[in-house]
């Protein structure tokens, strides 16, 4: 959805503009931010890793929900697009039920997405081969030893009206097949699983024979190397699989599976949950992966509390890039919502929308005043208010005195729900939310402290 | 074959019913307050800009109220925009397919702008406990821009808005905005008014009952937010007292409880006698469905005691009565007798015409255990003539179900079979849960004189999964003795075994007459075991 349109100038059209989904690479209204997200150009490092490399990388970019992630990494595909690498960017969670992940799941998703994405651009691997791995799947996950068996199954399954355009290569169809089934069968699942979880290095093994087959003819089309980019990944919810060790299913799939994660013979980026960096296994997921990058808030205040003129006036250019900011808004109002954002950027968005809409429900009149923008982010305050549990604002009247959090729990579940937000000068540093600060809770538990 | 269980009796209720339906307007327009007004026209504002998907949330915690609001939106944007109202009458799985399934049986022609409002999807959101359709709809956040043009506005009370913050994050990140409308004194009186004169829950139909309890569960929370009051505390006990009945018929028991328990409280605090007694005999009700019989005991006689000292005759009269109950079920007939009959004349004093119904239902039990089939038939027919005049569907389902019993032990079948399932038909609409399992398991008995051993097996089953539900012990050990004799009759002797066993433990748990039998049945199949 590219939008060239020029800044919206009337509520409507500005309201309509402020839209909170991610931008495509190469949409005009991208705003580099790098230098208020602690001076790192999140994205220039994960490419020239994965182009100055001649072996294949993993590494993990991580960062809050709602800090342009998504936007980030579809601008990396489309500059290692344009450095002539073959991309395979998907979400996670659109194959996969994040609320019970496992990682066979992943490597069923992430050879499902290279095969579509082959035969989209008409790339063709050795039949033979193709045919087993086709095979190898077919027999572990269902039995079929015998090719006739399985392409009966999965002809009348397909012709019996599934919604998946026709036609499709045998080996798609299984694969829609399995990863259909683990996303919403839930005993077909435990079934399936039962059956890979042995299987999980010839598993990878099959996914590295196909990519070692399909690399030759990458190349003849004109790429470098094959790239997956795997979004979302960092939505896999956050439960503790054994109360004793509090191994979480963070753990497991990032920390037990790193070996595996890194196994693959492509260049591959993980999402990660933040809140993993301030666990108490940081150390041992920086070890493992010593390739990652977090991508921090912008920068609206110093860690004194002073304004930074320079993160706010970096999203005034996100705001400019959308509307008419001269004449809808009151001076300085667009600074205040920045300010109060916390620099999340989607936040600050969510609070020009809101302000736009308010104005409409007072009667229209523009420029819209700074006390709109305040009733604004009394709605913003009052969101954060049920997000925010009791036990946590002593924790929070810390984390605001001390600029830090602890690797705990609770501390990551307050990075879970953004009342805390990172920021970076040369160190990581954290505080907690404008809208959070403004709830008296936490004024209640600050004043104890002081 | 065991004797029918005892029927567990209702919580006493002015007879006649006021037509109660939510759907009624009970509050004007220009009743509503400034505050919620000025929420409406910002709800609006977002519908009159928004040309594309919004996630918005609207916090109201009374479905009364949502109805109302929606419909006063309607006619603010008509003819700017269509608002279309899905109302959610049972737990869904995933919110989203249930919002596309409604709309498609929507056949209207839309012309223009269609905003979407989602009403009682709180249903599938529990107070406590696992929420998997919030885990769904976390997930499904990427989908429903692709499943919708304009702005979809779900309504939720606060308890649940405030699950759904914190643990459906990602669909929470992607809101555009949320509007709180206050609750309105006005509606919540008016609502109290009404709910509060019509006390017969026991016999609305089990849509009406679900109904009920989405409003009284609004009015709590509404209580909640408000500043509580005497008053206002005194209309809290009864609405939770209310609220509690209707999740004890309709099998919520661990939830009755909860609301029960906080009712006494709040009516204790206030010196409430009448919601205190309420509470008290309720209470005791679920100790005996759950086979606590001494705390059911001392339930009771904390009523009796309370009512005593206030000279409250109806109360001591059915305080007796419970304790009746209890002495039935220790095999003290002649104290139960005793007792039922105290009931039955201070009933017919006092004019309590649904104390002498039971009464007289419990007397007709008696007689039918001590083989006087005759007088149980009278006195089964004159319960049944009392509750058929008051219109108490469930005392005339529980009078057919005694007289089904009379006709299957004179052995006429073919009329205990029609009884029963007349029985049955007015359980399952009223969705009493411990009445239509005593009617299956009655149909199962039945079932097997007839030569059905297959459907009597069904039947009980059946009947005992839903006194495992419930967790009502007695329904279960009566269940498995009756499964027991009908492996026996299948000559399965282990298993007749194993089914006398379980149902022996728990009748001694129960302290149960039934119990000695029960020893009797098993050392019986335990010898045949051994010389087999």
């Amino acid at each position: 959805m590219m939008n060239r349109t020029p800044p919206a100038t009337n509520l409507k059209d500005a309201y309509n503009a402020v839209l909170l989904d991610p931008l495509q690479s190469g949409d005009p209204r991208w705003v580099d931010c790098s230098q208020v997200r602690g001076g790192t150009d999140v994205v220039g490092l994960l490419a020239l890793r994965i182009e100055g490399s001649s072996h294949s990388t993993a590494q993990l970019i991580s960062g809050h929900r709602g800090c342009g992630k998504s936007t980030e990494l579809l601008r990396l595909a489309n500059r290692l697009e344009r450095e002539k690498f073959l991309v395979v960017y998907f979400a996670a969670d659109e194959d996969i039920d994040m609320g019970d992940l496992v990682y066979t799941d992943l490597l069923l998703s992430i050879i499902k997405r290279l095969e579509r994405t082959l035969s989209e651009n008409g790339i063709k691997i050795d039949e033979r081969l193709s045919k087993g791995i086709l095979m190898w799947f077919a027999e572990v996950v269902y039995g079929w030893k015998d090719e006739t068996v399985m392409e009966a199954a999965l002809k009348t399954e397909f012709e019996l009206g599934l919604n998946v355009p026709a036609p499709l290569p045998i080996i798609a169809k299984l694969l829609a097949r399995i990863t259909g089934q683990i996303r919403t069968g839930h005993e077909i699942r435990k079934d399936i699983r039962l059956k890979l979880d042995p299987q999980i290095y010839p598993l990878i093994e099959r996914i590295n024979e196909f990519i070692r087959a399909a690399l030759p003819e990458i190349q003849k089309k004109g790429y470098q190397d094959l790239v997956l980019i795997i979004d979302n990944l960092d939505r896999i919810v956050l439960r503790v699989l054994d109360e004793k060790t509090g191994r979480t299913t963070h753990d497991a799939l990032y920390l037990e599976h790193a070996e595996q994660l890194k196994a693959l013979d492509a260049h591959v980026v993980y999402t990660v949950p933040i809140s993993m960096f301030y666990s108490l296994k940081a150390t041992q997921l920086a070890g493992a992966f010593p390739n990652y990058e977090i991508l921090p808030m912008i920068k609206v205040a110093e860690q004194d509390g002073s304004p930074c003129q320079e993160g706010i006036d970096n999203l005034s250019d996100v705001a400019e890039k959308r509307i008419n900011v001269q004449s809808l808004l009151e001076k300085g109002v667009v600074d205040y919502l920045a300010e109060k954002s916390g620099g999340m950027l989607r936040d600050f968005i969510r609070l020009l929308g809101y302000t736009v809409e308010l104005a409409q429900a007072e009667g229209g009149k523009i420029p819209i005043s700074k006390k709109t923008a305040e009733n604004a982010f009394r709605r913003l305050i009052n969101e954060y208010g049920r997000m925010v549990p009791d036990e946590h604002f002593k924790l929070l009247a810390n984390v605001a005195k001390n600029k830090q959090v602890r690797n705990d729990t609770k501390h990551q579940a307050m990075l879970y729900n953004l009342s805390v937000l990172e920021y970076m000068n040369r160190d990581r540093w954290c505080d907690v939310h404008p809208a959070v600060r403004e709830l008296a809770e936490f004024k209640n538990a600050y004043r104890q402290i002081e | 074959m065991p004797t029918d269980k005892l029927s567990k009796l209702a919580v006493e209720a002015k007879p006649g019913r006021t037509n109660f339906t939510p759907q009624q307007p009970l509050l004007g327009e220009t009743e509503i307050s400034p505050q919620n007004r000025d929420v409406l026209l910002q709800i609006a504002s977002l519908i009159r800009l928004a040309e594309s998907f919004r996630l918005g949330f609207v916090k109201c915690n009374q479905p009364v109220q949502c109805r109302q609001m929606a419909a006063r939106l309607k006619e603010m944007l008509a003819g700017e925009a269509n608002i279309i109202s899905v109302e959610l009458n049972e737990p869904v799985s995933s919110l989203r397919r249930a919002i596309l399934q409604a709309l498609e049986s929507d056949e209207s022609d839309y012309v223009g702008k269609r905003a979407i409002m989602v009403l009682g999807f709180e249903q599938s959101v529990p107070s406590e406990g696992p929420a998997p359709a919030l885990d769904e709809l976390n997930q499904s956040r990427d989908n429903f821009p692709k499943s919708f043009s304009g702005p979809v506005l779900i309504w939720l009370p606060d308890y649940a808005l405030t699950r759904l913050a914190r643990e459906a994050p990602d669909l929470w990140g992607w809101r555009s905005g949320v509007f709180e409308l206050a609750p309105e004194l006005r509606l919540m009186a008016s609502l109290v008014n009404v709910i509060m004169q019509d006390v017969d829950t026991d016999n609305l139909s089990l849509p009406l009952k679900r109904e009920r309890a989405a409003a009284l569960e609004g009015l709590i929370s509404d209580y909640q937010e408000v500043k509580i009051g005497e008053r206002n505390g005194q209309a809290l006990a009864g609405v939770l007292n209310q609220l509690g009945n209707l999740r004890y018929l309709l099998g919520e028991y661990a939830e009755a409880k909860r609301l029960y328990e906080n009712s006494l409280k709040i009516s204790q605090e206030l010196r409430d006698k009448k919601e205190t007694l309420k509470a008290l005999g309720q209470l005791g009700m679920l100790a005996e469905d759950m086979g606590d019989l001494v705390e059911a005991r001392r339930l009771f006689q904390n009523g009796l005691k309370i009512s005593q000292k206030h000279g409250d005759k109806k109360g001591i009269s059915k305080a007796l009565h419970h304790l009746g109950n209890l002495a039935y079920l220790a095999g003290d007939l002649v104290e139960a007798r005793h007792l039922y009959n105290i009931r039955l004349k201070i009933s017919e004093e006092l004019g309590d015409k649904r104390g002498s119904s039971t009464a007289l239902h419990q007397l007709g039990i008696l007689a039918q255990d001590a083989g006087d089939l005759f007088e149980a038939h009278r006195l089964y027919q004159e319960s049944l003539n009392i509750s058929q005049g008051l219109g108490d569907k469930r005392g005339i389902s529980k009078s057919f179900h005694q007289l089904g019993n009379l006709a299957y032990l004179a052995g006429d079948l073919v009329k205990a079979r029609l009884l029963y399932h007349k029985s049955l038909e007015i359980f399952q609409e009223l969705g009493d849960k411990n009445g239509i399992s005593d009617s299956l398991g009655q149909l199962g008995i039945q079932a097997y004189a007839t030569g059905d051993l297959e459907g009597a097996r069904r039947l009980i089953q059946k009947s005992m999964r839903i006194s495992k539900e419930l967790g009502n012990k007695s329904g279960i050990a009566i269940a498995l003795k009756n499964l027991s004799f009908l492996e026996e009759k299948e000559g399965n002797i282990g298993g007749a075994l194993e089914f006398v066993k379980q149902a022996e433990a728990l009748f001694i748990e129960l302290r149960s007459p039934i119990a000695e039998q029960a020893g009797k049945d098993r050392e019986r199949l335990e010898k045949l075991r051994d010389s087999s």
